[in-house]
C-alpha cells in the first residue's frame, strides 16, 4: 500500500516526531509507515486523514499486489 | 493480539532490581577476573558469609525477576507497530532458543546446562532483538 505520509507531512512542515507526538504514536512507528513497512491500523489512518485534513482514500492508495 | 503490560515506570524498577541482583551475583566472578584468584579460593565470600549459602542463587532469581519486569513494562509511547516489533522479537527468540537446543543437542547428546542458561539466552535474546528492531525498522 503506498501512502502520501511524507508529502503531507512536509507540507505541514512537520518532523517525524512531531507528527508522531500529535498522533499519539511513536517515531518508529510514523518513520515505518512512510517506509512501506507497517500498515496502519484503520483507526490510524482515519487519525491520520482527519489530523491533514484529506480523505483515508487520498493518503493511502491499494496496489495492484495487495 | 493486546498483550496486558505493566506500566512505563516499571521498566526502571525492573531495571534497578536487575543492577542490585547481577551486580551481588556477577561479584565473585568479576573479582577473579580482575585479581586472577580463583573464586573457590573463599576470597569473595563476604555476601555468602554475611547473607547465607543460598544468597548468591536468591541475587541470581532477583537479576532475572528484575528482566522480567523490565521486559514486560510498556514503552514511553505503546502503540500497533511496538506491539509487531514485540510480537516479533518474542518469535525470533523462540526460534533462536529452540535452535540453539537442537544444534547442542545434536552435536553433543550428554550436554548437562543448568536451567538459568536457558532463562538468561531467552531473555537477553528477546531484549537485543527487540532493541535492534525498534532502532533499525
Amino acid at each position: 500500500m503506498k501512502n502520501l505520509i511524507k508529502v503531507e507531512r512536509a507540507r505541514h512542515n512537520l518532523t517525524q516526531g512531531a507528527l508522531a507526538e500529535k498522533l499519539g504514536v511513536s517515531r518508529q512507528t510514523i518513520h515505518a509507515i512512510e517506509t512501506n513497512k507497517f500498515n496502519p491500523s484503520v483507526t490510524l489512518a482515519i487519525k491520520m486523514a482527519r489530523f491533514f485534513e484529506v480523505t483515508v482514500e487520498y493518503l493511502f492508495e491499494i496496489e495492484e499486489n495487495d | 493480539m493486546k498483550l496486558r503490560m505493566l506500566p512505563n515506570w516499571f521498566k526502571k524498577l525492573g531495571f534497578i532490581i536487575f543492577l542490585i541482583g547481577a551486580s551481588v551475583s556477577m561479584y565473585e566472578g568479576f573479582m577473579e577476573g580482575l585479581t586472577g584468584t580463583p573464586s573457590d579460593s573463599g576470597q569473595f565470600d563476604s555476601v555468602k558469609n554475611y547473607l547465607g549459602e543460598k544468597a548468591i542463587h536468591w541475587f541470581d532469581i532477583l537479576s532475572i525477576l528484575g528482566m522480567i519486569i523490565y521486559i514486560f513494562s510498556k514503552e514511553k509511547v505503546e502503540d500497533d507497530y511496538i506491539n509487531k516489533l514485540r510480537l516479533e522479537s518474542y518469535q525470533i527468540t523462540a526460534l533462536l532458543g529452540l535452535s540453539v537446543t537442537i544444534v547442542l543437542y545434536t552435536f553433543s547428546e550428554d550436554i548437562k546446562l543448568t536451567l538459568d542458561y536457558f532463562i538468561i539466552l531467552f531473555l537477553w535474546t528477546y531484549l537485543i532483538t527487540f532493541a535492534i528492531k525498534k532502532r533499525l525498522e
